[in-house]
């Protein structure tokens, strides 16, 4: 008994205290959010050009870092704002909206909205490098390069708003990126605006450190923006600004302008078949629709879209496997650099690339349609291709006589969309390749 | 210290019992956290079971408590200066306090089975050949929806006129969104992309695990029109704690024109600048009924 009571518990409450003000003191040391460089890309130029890239790229960034702020306070360019056609790309306050560290206020409105939901896969500056990246297949997109997959504008175009904004809510099946879509409309715009605000600095970086590899001598110590002519030479200073501010004012034109190329798909007339729609229907409109789908059958494996080449013959996008996107190609085919061959790419790999892996032509069986699965959006995908991606346009007629007519394109719509019912034994093509005709 | 560990204890009971009942009879601010309000007829023995089970636990959880209190407050050895009694058991309380305890416990189980078979055994049946429903030949109500989890997520299809999910003819939904009409019993089946989900609608009192390669099927009948949450209940990565959904029950006509809006949506084939939103994106989750 007097053994127990003599046992102090003072050690106790000692290492209790410090325990807690250890935990208390250690909690709350956040690092500084900060934009990190495209080191990728300046590795692809330090080869290309032959010349140290590190004073471009810490001269490029403390550009960016003047127009468009930081993670934490990130700002839409001034020369931007001033423009009125290129103001309303991109709200002050939405941006500020979507940056900075995750929090909400009583009423349950969140700031720091990009921080909360994006950058976990994207990471903080876009470039699809976050934590999570490596586990995942797809990686997460790289906005920096402003490509973007599905959209409703041409090849090369950037999508409009609304296409980055359905992303979001719809979330792209057969990927990570899930739906967004019971988030406030406010926080998905402020969102939108800050992927546009990324993939516009993320191109604006590029362009720039473009112009120094190849315009400068950067071993000479050239600058982009030499701020010692300022004084000595006021007018090549000038000009140097004047470069800077049009590339950014060119990258953001680039966006404004998507609006008006949007690809308007018109509706075939109501009564033209339409799978999933008429395939209960009455006996003709199923003859009509088996018609359509035996006609896509043959343009898939025509020599005009020739999709069987790289889907293959089955559809199960099993053709050509060895290709890779232009996310990939930037640093290895483009830099000459065989992306199969590990030592070549370690030093890329050193500064924050991912393994490269090859991009896929879709298994068209499976029902999963990336880019939505609207009649409408497989047109678009058919007749626009994929950016980024070996997936080509196909032409329409009359513009290119040797392309497809709409009706056609709308039979190949409907075969892809019998493809998931159709059983896998069956010979997809009724006519075997070496009996086959140009269409 | 004198008698502070035995008050101490004491704690233990008294404060609990304080939290659930603030719990049961608080209706909003921090301490608000019973249940929301079931909605499913199906459902309501699952809240009775858990009540009985709640009561007869506390009973136990109270009694454990005082007993201990009791004990340390009467032989605190600061102020009891009697020896220690070595006792070397008591078999007649032994048996007491084994058999008491089997009694309830296999009262339980038996009385949960039928609820048990109810929910998850029991499958909604509907009329076989003979067109007649009480029948032998009566065959299992085919799922009328599918859920897909997928971190983070949740994928909702519906049967079209069919009546079978896996045809061209299947309503692809909204993501996120679950619609069903009340007064209706839902038959579903719940299949999993990825990884383990649990599809969880606590106002349905309706919880089943999605595993991969398996289809789960379960069913309900949802009787107040509401706009109510999904969660998802099983660790599934780390954006479980985002992975929400919108369950939403309305009049069956209303719930045929979410349909046939979905079925519009499906078969687009123009271009179409901003797609129009169904109207219940209105409803945010948090102004869903709770109390």
């Amino acid at each position: 008994m007097n053994r127990l009571r003599n046992h102090s518990s003072g050690p106790l409450v000692i290492t209790t205290l410090i325990a807690v003000a250890v935990s208390f003191l250690s909690g709350c040391e956040v690092p500084i959010a900060s934009f990190s460089s495209n080191l990728v890309f300046a590795k692809r130029l330090e080869i290309d050009s032959g010349m140290k890239m590190e004073p471009a790229v810490n001269e490029t960034q403390s550009i960016l870092a003047e127009m468009f702020g930081t993670p934490d306070q990130p700002t839409w360019p001034k020369l931007l704002s001033e423009d009125q056609e290129l103001a309303g790309l991109v709200s002050q306050q939405r941006l500020t909206r979507a940056a900075g560290a995750v929090r909400s206020d009583q009423q349950d409105n969140h700031f720091g909205l990009f921080r909360e939901h994006c950058v976990h896969c994207h990471s903080v500056v876009g470039n699809g490098v976050g934590p999570t990246s490596s586990f995942l297949n797809p990686y997460p997109r790289d906005f920096r390069m402003g490509i973007f997959k599905f959209k409703t504008t041409p090849k090369g175009k950037k999508p409009t708003r609304e296409d980055v904004m359905r992303l979001l809510t719809e979330g792209i099946m057969g990927t990570s990126m899930p739906s967004f879509r019971l988030l406030k409309q406010d926080d998905l715009e402020a969102l939108t605006d800050y992927a546009i605000y990324l993939a516009i600095r993320g191109e604006v970086e590029r362009r720039l450190m473009m112009e120094a590899a190849s315009e400068l001598d950067l071993d000479k110590g050239e600058r982009l923006l030499d701020p010692a002519l300022k004084e000595s030479a006021p007018d090549d200073y000038q000009d140097q600004l004047r470069l800077i501010e049009e590339t950014v004012t060119k990258v953001a034109q680039s966006w404004t302008g998507a609006a008006s190329s949007v690809t308007k798909v018109e509706a075939p007339p109501a009564d033209y078949p339409l799978f999933g729609r008429d395939t209960a229907g009455s006996k003709e409109a199923q003859d009509r629709l088996g018609a359509s789908i035996a006609n896509g059958r043959s343009i898939f494996h025509g020599k005009i879209a020739n999709c069987a080449s790289c889907h293959g013959n089955t559809a199960m996008g099993d053709g050509q496997t060895n290709d890779y996107d232009d996310w990939t190609k930037d640093w290895t085919i483009l830099a000459k650099v065989d992306p199969r061959d590990k030592e070549h790419i370690q030093p890329f790999l050193d500064v924050g690339a991912l393994k490269p892996r090859n991009i896929l032509p879709r298994n068209l069986r499976s029902g999963i349609y990336r880019g939505g699965s609207q009649p409408v959006d497989l047109y678009h995908r058919i007749v626009q291709g994929i950016d980024g991606t070996p997936m080509p346009a196909v032409g329409l007629k009359p513009d290119n006589p040797q392309g497809l007519s709409t009706e056609e394109v709308w039979d190949l719509v409907n075969y892809l969309l019998s493809l998931p019912y159709e059983h896998i034994t069956q010979q997809s093509s009724q006519v075997p390749p070496y009996q086959r005709e140009n269409p | 210290m004198g008698k502070f560990w035995s008050l101490l204890f004491l704690c233990v009971p008294v404060l609990g019992t304080a939290m659930y009942l603030a719990g049961m009879y608080t209706s909003s601010g921090p301490l608000a956290m019973w249940f929301p309000e079931n909605i499913n007829p199906m459902a309501e023995e699952i809240d009775l079971l858990h009540d009985i089970i709640l009561a007869l636990s506390g009973v136990v959880f109270v009694a454990t408590g005082l007993a201990i209190f009791l004990f340390m407050w009467c032989y605190e050895c600061g102020c009891n200066k009697q020896l220690a009694k070595f006792v070397h058991g008591n078999h007649r309380v032994e048996l007491w306090w084994t058999i008491i305890p089997t009694i309830v416990l296999v009262a339980l189980a038996v009385y949960q089975f039928k609820v048990y078979a109810d929910v998850r055994i029991n499958r909604p049946m509907m009329a076989g050949a003979d067109g007649v429903k009480g029948t032998a030949d009566d065959v299992p109500e085919p799922a009328s929806f599918e859920v897909m989890g997928r971190q983070f997520e949740w994928r909702i299809r519906y049967a079209g006129e069919d009546r079978l999910l896996d045809t061209p003819d299947d309503i692809l939904g909204d993501v996120n969104e679950l619609h069903c009409p009340t007064g209706t019993v839902m038959v579903g089946s719940l299949k999993s992309a990825d990884v383990l989900h649990s599809f969880f609608i606590p106002a349905l009192r309706l919880k089943n695990d999605m595993i991969p390669g398996t289809r789960q099927i379960v069913w309900f009948q949802a009787d107040k029109i509401g706009s109510y949450e999904i969660v998802c209940a099983e660790l599934c990565g780390w954006g479980h704690y985002k992975m929400k959904g919108r369950f939403v029950a309305e009049p069956p006509d209303q719930f045929q024109a979410y349909l046939q809006r979905l079925r519009e949506k499906q078969f687009l084939r123009e271009y179409v600048p901003a797609p129009p939103q169904p109207a219940t994106d209105q409803v945010a989750l948090d102004n869903q009924p709770t109390n």
